[in-house]
Parts: C-alpha cells; structure tokens; sequence
C-alpha cells in the first residue's frame, strides 16, 4: 500500500465511522505536512517561497487517491489539514519566539491594532508575536463557537477561498462570509481586550 | 464587553443581521436594541465598531504565516542536513541487533555489519535510513510487501529480514549478510574479461527475473547493489535492497509529485528515463534498463552518462539529462575515452584497447542499446530476455537486437516528442496548481503576460539546440503538445463536468500564452458553459473566465463582445463576491481597460481607481503594481502628469523591490513610466530605460509574442520622436512583419504600425514609396472587409494625410471623406494614439 492509499483508506474508514482511522489520521497528516514544509520534497529548490494555501494543495494531491476518494474525503481532509498546519506553525513560532527572547511571547501590543502607527521595529517578531496571540485567542473562540473558529483556521492556515470554506464547513458562501466578519470583530475585540488589561 | 457561551446565538444572528443593514438603519436598529437588552446591544454595537478597525496583527497574519512558514522550511532544511550527517553515527545496538563495522554508505543511509542474538544468532546487514522521511509510512509499505519479498528465496537475492525503527525515530533494514564486493569493483580488481563478466552478469539478470516473476521490481539496480561472493574458485552474485528502493521511493513517485521535479531519490546513472521523469509507469522494463546500463559499464568501464558531467549539475538538471540524454553504444564510448584511460580499461580485462574495441562493436553494442531503449516497449521485455540474448551471442546465433534502422531512429524521434509531452504535462501543473487549481482549487487566472513567460522558459528549456522540432519554430512545438492536450480532454470521458471546466479554462490561458487567440477563445467558451452548467453564473470561477474572455476579446479587437462579457462578470462579481476578492480585481481591472480603450473615460476611470483600492486590501503586489500601471498610465493620457508620475513610480518601485526585473509587469510599469518620460520630453532617459526594457522583453517572451511588438511600437513612436528615422523605419517594417502573420493583416496593432512605418518612409521624403505601400493595402482592404472596415478607413485616412504633407488639397479631401466612412460611422481615433 502507498502513501496515497494510505491516507485516503484512513479518510474512508473515518467517514463510516472508524474512530480508530480518525485517530490515525491527524498524526499522518500531521507527519507528511512536516515533511513537506521541511523541505524535503522540495529541497533542490532553496529559493522557493512555500505557501500554506500551496502547501497544503500539494499534500492534498499528494496525499488523496483522487479517483477513490470523494468530496466528504476532501473536505475533511483540508480540515485535518488546516489544524496539522496550525500546530506546526505555532510549535514552530513558540521555538523561534523562545530562542530569540529567552521565555516565552510577549502580548502583541497596541500597535499591531492600528494600522497608521508605524509598526515596531522588529517585523518579523511581530509577525511571530500574532500568530501565537491568533492561536490562543482562536482556542478562546472554539470554546464557545466552534464553527467561527474553524473558520479562521481554514481560511488562514489552509488558505482556503470562502467557497471552499463554505463546502468544508457546510454552509452557504454568505454564511461564511457573516461568520467570519464576526470571528474578526472578536479577534479585535478580543486584541483590544488584552491590550487594556 | 465581550460575548459568552450563554448569548452567543443571539449576538450572531444580530450580528448577521445588522452587518446587511445600511449604517442609518444599522444605528437605529441598535438603539433600540440597546432600549430593550442594554447587554446585548453593547455587546453587538462593540463588535460592529470592531468589524471595522484595521487590524494588521489579524490582517495581515497571512503574510505572518506565510514567514513563519518559510522560516520553518528553512530552519528545518538545514535540520535535515544535520540529521543526514549525525545518521552517519549508528547506536552500538538497535533492537535485537548489535551493531558492528560499517560496511558502506549510499544517499539513504549507512550500512553495518551486525549480529543478531535472538530469536537465532546469525550475522546480519543493517541499513540504517536517514531522518526525515514519512518513518510510518515506509513501514507500512514494507510490512504490506514483507509477504512477497519472503516468498523470494533465490541464491542470487540476498533476503531482507525486518524493518523497525529506531529509539530516535530512524528506519532501518535488517538483510542477509552477504561478504562479498561490489560488481563493478570485483570485476577490476580479478580482472576479469568481457566474456567472465557477460557470464556474471547473466547470473545477476537471472536473480532479477526470479523477483520480477514473483511481482517485486527494484528500482533500484546498480553495481554497488550487486555484491559477489567468491567461494571455493566460484563466484555469485547477490542483489541487495530488493523492496527497499520501492518502500523508500513511493513518496516520491507518487502520482502527481510533478508539483515536485527535480528530487531524485536513488542513482541517477543507473535509472531509467521513465523513473527520473517520475512517470508511473516503472515497470519490469525499468530493471532492464539499469542493467543495460550496468551491463554498459561492464563492458567498457563506463556508464552511459558519463558521471563526470553529473556532478556539477543541480538534481533538477541531472534528471532532465537522464531523460534526455541519448546513450552512446559501449564501443562508440570506449573509443571517445582518453587514451590513458582506455589502456588502464583494456588491461582490467585482461586485453588491449584495440580487441576491446573490436569485441564490443557489433551485437554487444546492439543488445546493450537495445536494453537502454528510451522508450520502455523497445526494451527487452524481461531481464532473461536480456541474458537469453547474450547467450545466443555466445553461441554465435543470430541476437534479437539489431542495429539502428530507420524504425529505430523513429523511435527516437518519438521519445524525445514524449519529453516535451511529459514537460508540457508539467507546464500545466504548474499552470493549474500555481495560477488555477487542478481540482477544486481555483484562483482567478492572470493569465496572460506570466503564461507567456512561463511558456517561453519551458520552451527554452525543453526544445534546446538539437531539437529537431527546432526548423518548425518553437511556437510550433508547443502547439502541437497543446493540441493534443485539447483533443485528450474532449476524449477523456473520466473528468467531471467541473474538472473538464478549468482544464479548458487553462488550456485556453496557454493558447493565449502562445498568441493563438481563436483556439484560446474556443476553449474560455468551453469552460465558461460548462462552469455556468455546473456551478452557475454567480461563482468565483464563472466570473474568473468571464474576467479572461473580456480580456482576451480586448485584445482581439473584438471590443462589443468583450464589452459585453465584462460587464456581466462585473455586475455579477458586484452582486455575489466580497469587494476585495481577487476575482472582483481583476475584472474590474479588464474591463476598465476596455472602457479606456473605447474612450469612455468616466466609468473606465472610476473602474481604474477602483482597481487600485481592491487591490490596495489584497496581497499581491503584482496585482497592485499592474492596476498602478494602468492608472498611471490613464492620468498620463489625460495629462495629469504629476499624478501619474506618482503611480507609474510607486508601481516601477514595486515591481524592481518585489517582482525583479524580468517580471511581466515591472518590465509593463517601465515601459508606461518610459512614455511618460517622452511626454515630459525627457527623451533620451527614456530612450535608455525603453530599449533596456526591449531587451528584456525579446528575451522573457520571444521576439513575436504580443508584447513584444507592442513595446516595439513604442519603441518606434520614441525614435521617430528623437528624428531617428532610420531606426523607427526599420524596427517598424521588422515588428509589422511580424505582426501580419502572428495577429492578421488586419488586426489594429497591424494597422498601427503601417501607419508608423508609412510615416517614418514619408518622412525620410519617400512620398512615392509611402504610396506604394499604403494604396495596395487599401485596395486588399476594401475588397476584403468593405469600405466601412475600421483598418480599410484607416489605411484610407493615412493617404490622405500622405497627399496633404504633398499639398494635394482635391486628393487629401477626397481620401479624407472615405475615411470618415458611410454616414453615422464611428469616429477613428487620431493617428499615433497608441502612445
């Protein structure tokens, strides 16, 4: 059995209700999103820039047997993917962030909220900065509208349009569109929030 | 204030509703709320003023991500090449096994001696593989195939025990133990002649047919993978890593990891043309073709590719040269060698440079070659074919190979067709997982100016020198490849509806790219019906090609149908896509464009600041730096100088910074701020900058692609401008050339430049000669097309002017009236406009 089938067989197993081939699943991906964000696929290419939203369509082709698998596969599939790419990233964020600080994050300040300031001098720490202050604030989300969040999780870390969400999720195209409109406004509030504390 | 579990519902419904509202209502809906649940309606007012501030920490996270991502990719590139050396280290033992002297290393890892104690003591081979590959997943192939390998039981196979993984997470190989050396090495050291080692290797064919016999192919055949074992005076050969190279390879060669070129796992000397193009097609033949190779060496000590030109290239080259490279008969490469070496490989076995060379010409050159065929189907078809041959060799029967004929040089002919189809093949990967979506992912396609880049650089690539398609023209090649394409998808009765609607909307974007616009537009028709059929108008990817048929019909001169097309795309993008989808940008960005052309400057304008601004919230400065251009370039027109010096430097800027220099638009952005340098008279800066631009134009797109000619225009207005006649007489006739075969006689950009060519003659003084050219054409034209044809009104237009720079009052009033063309014509736009 190859890769491919190997992964599509878990996404079938899953959608008839094999809890055991969920269990596999995200660890599998997990694992191959890795490899293929390290380089490995691709490491004669040096000068490359990776995109989540590329990279997450190469492990899908790579991945999915598209002549067996259907769209519940692929649907899921991108959920599973999204959440993989999360964690990576974020495990990634929290090590750089720890390396170039010697704890852990500081809060994103004041700045990042409005646009006009100019932004710190350290651009790239900010950028790690948001995206572990979007984790936890994300995981703040979930707990209580589950949908919003995923959301985000798909749209920022798969890179999916809102159409694809939309097919992902279940919902209408404008459905998505709402929900995330109001994911974004608790974010800000939620950025605001901590910045007043 | 912040919501919470309880409420949560009702704030979203709320939320939703009063998103939809216009502000007034908005308020007043919210006061009253406020009237009713002060909680909740402080809840939703707070999220509705949130909903509105700019926030770059969530804004711009995909930026964020995307820098963490690469910074991931790059730490962990590194971490592999660490991995790959603190493998060389191997714990003292592993499981069962306790680790001995290293017998070897090869690009997956190290191999020890080892000596089992359990279940039964016996002395093992361990392969210790490198970090960083799918560890679960090569496990689970092997143990899927452990079945099949045990069944393998051959003196010639060396048998593979166990799989397992390491405590630091590293796979490893457990095999027979065999003491022996590597074929090749073996050879040289015992000397043996070409007859020993044509019965050794026959010994090795045999051991390969017994496993193909029982399904498992190798992949992975190559000397150092043969060890000899010598016993008592008698010497057998067993091949190692049987169902390794396949668990380790099948990530790579998975279907579709064309998104991927260049990864070669395995040795690039010994592998087949199909495996190092990645096809999926590895067959039994591909064993065959290694051992061709291996056989190659054998015999005159050198493989077919010589390794020499190997390493200094990067892995992608190297498999483009395995799959292109045509081997030479083992003969032909012996007598190509210096002559130090030839003496040194004679003598290894056992004779002179001279019998070596007469005893490889003939049959051993034509079995050889025929195992090395490029094409699998002109292969034998099974390692004992291969060895029955020899054999028949060796007792001086006529051999199954032959030496090239005709056939066979058609053969070759095909094979390297086959190259361009596979490259074409990933030309489309990467059009439709860069620019579209293969499958359900579907970004608006900017087709036209990175196409035509991209289509030129794999033409480059793929059609080098000794190409034979190179006397048809370049263009012609890809066609061809394309064409097939096109007729595969109307015979591919596999893809659905919604597949075969983007295959047809990319394969069109590539005719585009080669400036075959009616193929291009048969093909956007197609796609557009069947994405209408299947999703419907009010959809991202129905309005994308909407977006690229007005674009394409623009530039066909087919402005009513264009026009049309556009502003149904854009009143359905207004009605069903969010205001900042790509999609909204690019229409909107076309159909201005259009609007400008057709003169009806108050909407274009309004279209091109709206570009800008959609833009502006998007994430591709290629995008932003285009619809700067185009604005730029309209407040240009308009004489609004200052302002479109503005944009055209914000755009350049953009392009030099973060596009390159040879990026479609950076080269567009140039060219606009060039003009507007001839516009503020600084003549001879523009001058620089444009034939800078020219060149680089020549070499990204080729000399008679669309935009090339239209900066040559240019071009040519600057010269005339700078009284240079000579050179705008001659660039005009070179680009007019061009431009009456590629787009038409007919086409406006033809028209264009006559007009510039008839201009620069007349104005060198050539009267007679400025006739002689346009009076034909008007002729041609009006028999044509009719007399109310815009480029016959042109041409008509343009002997006039030349009869009144003669003084031919009577002449130039007569030709004048027939430009105007029959009463309620549209009126032609002014002469020279173009700039």
């Amino acid at each position: 059995m190859n890769t491919t089938g190997e992964i599509t067989g878990l996404l079938m197993r899953a959608r008839q209700g094999d809890a055991g081939a969920s269990d596999e699943l995200y660890p599998a991906v997990y694992d191959h999103l890795r490899a293929i964000a390290g380089g490995y696929f691709r490491n004669q290419r040096p000068d490359q820039t990776l995109q989540a939203t590329a990279l997450v369509h190469e492990a899908y082709l790579k991945l999915i047997d598209q002549t067996s698998a259907d769209w519940r596969d692929r649907t899921h599939f991108f959920a599973v993917a999204a959440q993989a790419m999360r964690q990576i990233l974020v495990d990634h964020a929290r090590s750089r962030s720890a390396k170039k600080r010697g704890k852990g994050w500081s809060r994103v300040s004041l700045e990042r909220i409005e646009q006009n300031l100019a932004m710190s001098g350290d651009d790239e720490q900010s950028g790690i900065d948001d995206v572990l202050w979007l984790d936890e604030a994300m995981t703040e989300l979930a707990a209580f509208a589950p949908r919003q969040a995923q959301i985000v999780e798909l749209r920022f870390f798969a890179g999916l349009s809102v159409d694809q969400i939309a097919e992902a999720v279940g919902v209408s195209p404008r459905t998505v569109d709402l929900d995330w409109k109001l994911a974004r406004a608790w974010l800000v509030q939620n950025l605001m929030k901590s910045n007043e504390a | 204030m912040n919501f919470s579990p309880d409420n949560f519902e009702d704030v979203r419904q709320l939320f939703h509703e009063l998103c939809e509202l216009s502000p007034e209502l908005r308020q007043d809906r919210l006061r009253s709320l406020e009237e009713t649940d002060a909680l909740l309606g402080a809840e939703v007012r707070s999220l509705l003023e949130c909903a509105d501030v700019d926030c770059p920490a969530i804004d711009e996270a995909p930026s964020s991500i995307l820098n963490l991502l690469n910074d991931y990719s790059d730490e962990h590139r590194l971490a592999f090449a660490d991995a790959a050396m603190a493998d060389d280290e191997a714990p003292a033992r592993i499981g069962p096994y306790h680790i001995c002297e290293r017998l070897g290393q090869g690009g997956m890892g190290v191999v020890h001696r080892a000596e089992q104690t359990e279940p039964i003591r016996r002395e093992v081979a361990l392969k210790l593989v490198r970090a960083g590959m799918a560890t679960r997943a090569m496990l689970a192939r092997f143990e899927a195939e452990r079945q099949t390998l045990a069944s393998m039981n051959h003196a010639g196979i060396a048998k593979v025990y166990d799989a397992g993984v390491t405590d630091d997470g590293r796979p490893y190989f457990v095999m027979e133990y065999v003491p022996g050396e590597p074929l090749a090495q073996f050879c040289d050291v015992q000397r043996l002649s070409v007859e020993d080692r044509i019965t050794l290797f026959i010994a090795v064919c045999d051991a390969v047919n017994h496993a193909h016999r029982r399904g498992v192919i190798h992949r992975d055949l190559k000397p150092s993978n043969v060890l000899v074992e010598m016993e008592n005076g008698v010497s057998t050969p067993h091949v190692i890593d049987f169902g390794i190279a396949k668990a380790l390879t099948a990530t790579v060669n998975d279907p579709m990891t064309e998104t991927a070129p260049g990864l070669l796992l395995g040795a690039p000397l010994y592998m087949s043309p199909e495996q190092a193009a990645h096809e999926h097609v590895v067959d039994t033949r591909s064993d065959v073709y290694s051992l061709g190779v291996m056989l190659h060496e054998l015999l005159c000590g050198r493989t077919p590719i010589d390794p020499a030109e190997l390493r200094t290239k990067s892995s992608g080259a190297v498999a483009e040269h395995v799959r292109k490279q045509e081997a030479s008969a083992p003969s032909r490469c012996f007598a190509s060698m210096p002559e130090e070496d030839r003496i040194r490989i004679a003598a290894e076995r056992g004779c002179t440079p001279r019998a070596l060379q007469s005893a490889l010409r003939g049959e051993l050159d034509w079995i050889t070659m025929k195992a090395l065929s490029r094409e699998p189907g002109g292969r034998y078809e099974s390692p004992s074919d291969l060895a029955a041959d020899l054999q028949r060799r060796a007792r001086r029967e006529p051999v199954e190979a032959g030496p090239p004929t005709m056939r066979y040089r058609a053969g070759r002919f095909v094979a390297r067709y086959r190259v361009a189809c596979i490259a074409a093949a990933i030309v489309f990967l990467v059009l439709m997982t860069g620019v579209g979506g293969v499958l359900w992912q579907s970004r608006q396609t900017k087709i036209e100016m990175r196409n035509t880049a991209q289509v030129n650089q794999f033409l480059h690539k793929v059609l080098s020198s000794n190409s034979p398609w190179r006397t048809g023209g370049a263009a012609l090649t890809l066609r061809a490849v394309l064409d097939e394409a096109a007729k595969d998808l109307e015979l591919n009765d596999k893809l659905t509806t919604l597949t075969r609607a983007r295959l047809h909307n990319t394969i069109g974007a590539t005719y585009w790219g080669l400036s075959a616009y009616d193929e291009a537009l048969i093909h956007f028709n197609q796609s557009l019906s069947l994405f209408i059929s299947t999703v419907g108008e009010a959809n991202s990817e129905t309005i994308g090609v909407m977006s690229n048929m007005c674009h394409l019909l623009h530039r066909m001169g087919r402005d009513e149908e264009s026009e049309a097309i556009g502003r149904r795309g854009l009143d359905l993008a207004d009605r069903h896509l969010p205001p900042n989808a790509e999609v909204t940008g690019n229409i909107i960005t076309n159909f201005g464009a259009l609007l400008e052309d057709l003169g009806r400057d108050e909407e274009a304008e309004a279209l091109l600041w709206r570009s800008v601004e959609v833009r502006r919230n998007q994430h591709s400065p290629e995008d932003l730096a285009q619809s700067l251009s185009n604005l730029g370039s309209y407040l240009m027109n308009k004489n609004q100088i200052d302002a479109a010096r503005e944009y055209l430097e914000e755009s350049v800027t953009i392009g030099v910074e973060k596009l390159g220099q040879d990026h479609p638009v950076t080269m567009f952005a140039q060219m606009n701020y060039s003009i507007l340098q001839m516009r503020t008279n600084e003549l001879s800066e523009a001058l620089v900058l444009l034939e800078n631009v020219m060149d680089r134009c020549r070499r990204v797109y080729g000399p008679r692609n669309f935009e090339t000619i239209s900066y040559s225009r240019k071009l040519i207005v600057l010269y005339a401008a700078m009284q240079r006649l000579g050179d705008s007489e001659s660039l005009a006739l070179e680009s007019l050339e061009v431009s009456r075969t590629e787009f038409g006689p007919a086409h406006p950009m033809t028209i264009d430049l006559t007009e510039h060519y008839v201009a620069a003659v007349g104005m060198q003084g050539r009267i007679d000669e400025s006739f002689e050219i346009a009076r034909p054409l008007y002729e041609e034209f009006n028999e044509a097309l009719g007399p109310d044809h815009m480029a016959t009104r042109r041409i008509a237009r343009l002997i006039g002017e030349i009869y009144d720079t003669i003084g031919d009052k009577e002449n130039t009033d007569h030709w004048r009236a027939i430009a105007a063309g029959s009463p309620g014509s549209k009126p032609l736009s002014p002469i020279g406009d173009d700039s």
